[in-house]
């Protein structure tokens, strides 16, 4: 299960963040990913089902609408195997337990993951008028949202699911102050515990996701599937110019761990995916999760807390002969 | 010729010069010569209130060699050197083996002739030797040198300080005209056939008074070789078996008079000359150094520019592959994770780090920026090569001293072989291999109570032989 939230950034060092599209800019991932059931996980996803979080800002009060970019299965985006018979659910849940509940807080669309109050749905099959075009949910009242004071705001939640078929269904989300534009809402985020999304085709695009960690992360274990050996992921941050990580083969799981350091604390690190050049990978659907060292998920920020992480160079001198 | 187009420079010797007190006014004192403590020289003052041999040309005191006790402040009286070399004609001047037992001195042949005040014109001059015997507390008869000739003189003997080269002049036919320099080498017992030191060092004109030092160095004077007038004092040094061109000694020492018969310390530092500037008679002059004294002077430490750049937060943990490029602002770019620089000289220099991902190709220009402030170390400073080789023109260069509130007014160089000079830089040749020290002292202008500082350094210079591959010294 993947599950993304919209986020109040007050928490974070007077940050000053907007809301934005899911992914966002910085990410540089082209679609989120969702399969029909019925599809190979050799395809790309585990599970079939992606949760995102929007967190909105406790004083915020004007109606809040969470727009889906191509929510249908069919026509130029969505991936198609043999021909289009999936269908899409996407599902808003708001108030008590959306976010709080344990089993939203998982990777895996198992127990309560659905917490909460559902307070829209919709399904979607091949449908060509929100094929590369939006659909709007709400209007949603802001304290619909389940209030979170430790992100300092109500907490939407999304779930998007494979219902029927096989086909790969590639989407965005927005939240906004508009049901027919894309406004950003003043001090928002979005994050999710684990992401599904496709890869770009061209081999000299880098995606990025940016999990944050705090101050009880000691050390972190990163988990990739489906990867295709596709390239490389490299972690870099303030502290850290650039660390590979295990990459995942087709329809197989990686991981591993490394340790957290002190200069990373309160920053969020910078998930590279480096795409193999030659021979390039195409239509690459991936998964990624990382986990602290009690097995918690660390929530990944479309718009990264701290700002993007960036390695600070220092010059060392020394005497030759000293 | 190895040598040709080959001089060594000359540059003015700052020294000191004093009329010693025991000279007189009317008669002749030169040619002195170190012995036990006591300075022998020649000298034609009347040394007997009953009788004196007179030069009938001159109507003067013939020649006798003297003893005088040298003193730093006083000298003593001179005396007749010994009875035993008392004649009725000339003597002198003389030279000593190391332990002064031996003396070779310069006579008119002719010594037997009874009546002496009428001098024969053809008597002319030969070298004697004697030796002092401590049984007999006094020197043996003097039995004449193997090449004296009565046809031609052989005179003014000077002895190496090893007791085997005996170097004279002489006007025996042969010579390259007037009188020139020879020498003989001691085989077994015997003399070697007097050799010509050839026309480096033999003018057209007259060479006169030569004297070895102990380290090899011949002084001389001649008439022949550019000078600044009449007989002046010339020094040489054998450079793989050949003479350079010699050298003649600044002023105050030589001058437009006669100047000759000078002696020099162990040190090559003071001495004593002879000289006609008073244009009554020949004098003894003694000299000395007016190059100051620099103590306390430490070894000079080479200006240390080099440094090594990193990038200090890079963690081994860390298993990507960047590339490092490092620009210096003296236009030095160098690729490396770790990587060294030597500048060239003090300054303010830029450090820019520029990082290739070699994994996305990505080029990172300015990623980190270092300011980096290189000054000399506070000292004077010797700029010169650490190995160089015999016979090879060297440069030296005090320019980059570096000394804060100290204005400098004069350096003075010392070679460590002798020879000094003045000024900011100075050319030098060694001409003979083996470890020198290099000194180079410089003086502030002095302040309103005119009070000057003095610092100074010093360094090791190799000097190798021509033949020997400096790689190795390296």
């Amino acid at each position: 299960m993947k599950k993304i939230i919209i986020t109040s950034l007050l928490l974070f060092a007077g940050l000053y963040i907007m809301a934005q599209p899911v992914p966002a800019e910085d990410e540089n991932i082209p679609h989120l990913m969702t399969f029909g059931p019925k599809a190979e996980t050799s395809w790309g996803d585990d599970d079939f089902s992606q949760t995102f979080f929007f967190v909105i800002p406790e004083d915020h009060t004007s109606p809040i609408f969470i727009r889906v970019f191509d929510p249908d299965v069919g026509g130029e985006i969505d991936e198609i195997n043999g021909y289009w018979d999936t269908r899409i659910s996407y599902s808003v849940y708001g108030g008590d337990g959306a976010h709080s509940d344990e089993d939203a807080q998982g990777i895996d669309p198992a127990g309560n993951y659905r917490s909460g109050n559902m307070l829209a749905t919709r399904v979607f099959g091949e449908n060509p008028r929100y094929d590369n075009n939006w659909y709007t949910f709400g209007p949603f009242n802001p304290t619909e949202g389940e209030l979170v004071k430790k992100y300092g705001g109500y907490i939407f939640k999304i779930i998007c699911e494979g219902v029927e078929g096989d086909d790969g269904n590639m989407y965005r989300y927005f939240v906004s102050t508009s049901p027919t534009e894309n406004i950003r809402i003043e001090g928002a985020n979005a994050f999710a515990y684990e992401y599904s999304f496709r890869m770009h085709n061209d081999p000299n695009e880098v995606s990025h996701i940016y999990p944050y960690i705090d101050e009880r992360t000691i050390s972190v274990e990163q988990k990739n599937f489906d990867w295709d050996s596709d390239g490389m992921i490299r972690v870099v941050s303030v502290a850290r110019q650039g660390l590979l990580c295990e990459v995942s083969g087709d329809d197989l799981w990686a991981q591993n761990q490394f340790k957290i350091l002190d200069e990373e604390i309160g920053t969020s690190l910078d998930f590279q995916f480096i795409k193999r050049k030659n021979p390039p990978v195409k239509n690459n659907n991936v998964v990624i999760s990382v986990k602290n060292q009690y097995g918690e998920l660390l929530p990944f920020y479309t718009i990264p807390i701290g700002g993007v992480p960036k390695y600070k160079y220092s010059i060392g001198v020394k005497k030759k002969n000293n | 010729m190895l040598l040709l187009g080959f001089s060594i420079p000359s540059k003015a010797q700052d020294y000191s010069i004093s009329l010693l007190p025991f000279n007189t006014d009317k008669f002749d004192e030169f040619s002195p010569v170190y012995y036990r403590g006591e300075v022998v020289f020649c000298s034609n003052r009347k040394n007997s209130i009953f009788f004196t041999f007179l030069d009938e040309r001159e109507d003067l005191p013939l020649y006798d060699l003297y003893r005088v006790e040298e003193g730093r402040e006083e000298w003593g009286k001179p005396e007749l050197f010994d009875k035993a070399f008392k004649s009725n004609f000339n003597v002198g001047p003389a030279t000593f083996n190391s332990t002064g037992s031996e003396i070779y001195f310069t006579r008119n042949i002719k010594n037997d002739e009874k009546l002496g005040n009428s001098i024969d014109r053809n008597n002319n001059l030969g070298i004697y030797f004697s030796k002092f015997s401590r049984y007999r507390e006094g020197w043996s008869e003097p039995t004449p040198f193997k090449y004296n000739n009565s046809d031609y003189n052989v005179a003014h003997p000077t002895l190496s300080e090893d007791g085997q080269s005996l170097y004279f002049v002489s006007d025996m036919e042969g010579g390259f005209g007037g009188t020139d320099i020879y020498v003989c080498e001691l085989e077994g017992e015997q003399w070697s056939e007097p050799e010509n030191l050839g026309p480096e060092i033999n003018s057209v004109e007259n060479e006169f008074f030569p004297y070895i030092h102990s380290s090899g160095r011949l002084y001389f004077s001649s008439d022949g070789h550019e000078g600044r007038g009449r007989l002046d004092i010339f020094y040489s040094e054998k450079i793989n078996g050949e003479w350079h061109k010699p050298i003649g000694m600044d002023p105050p020492i030589n001058s437009r008079y006669n100047d000759f018969g000078l002696i020099i310390d162990a040190f090559q530092k003071s001495g004593l000359y002879s000289s006609d500037r008073s244009r009554i008679s020949d004098d003894i002059y003694s000299f000395a150094p007016l190059y100051p004294m620099f103590e306390n002077i430490n070894k000079m430490q080479e200006n240390d520019h080099c440094y090594v750049f990193y990038e200090e937060g890079a963690q081994s943990l860390d298993s990507t592959t960047f590339e490092y490029q490092w620009e210096f602002s003296d236009g030095t770019k160098i690729n490396g994770e770790e990587v060294e620089h030597c500048f060239e000289s003090e300054g303010d220099y830029t450090i820019e780090l520029n990082v290739i991902d070699e994994i996305t190709g990505d080029v990172y220009f300015n990623q980190a920026t270092y300011q980096l402030t290189i000054e000399n170390i506070e000292q004077v400073y010797i700029n010169a090569p650490d190995t160089v080789r015999v016979g090879e023109e060297i440069k030296f260069d005090g320019r980059q001293t570096n000394l804060k509130d100290f204005e400098i007014a004069r350096y003075y160089w010392d070679f460590g072989d002798g020879r000094k000079t003045r000024g900011i830089e100075a050319t030098h040749i060694y001409t003979a291999p083996g470890s020198y020290i290099v000194q180079l002292g410089v003086v502030s202008k002095a302040d309103r109570q005119g009070n000057s500082e003095k610092q100074g350094v010093y360094k090791n210079i190799v000097v190798i032989g021509q033949g020997r591959d400096r790689r190795r010294i390296d």
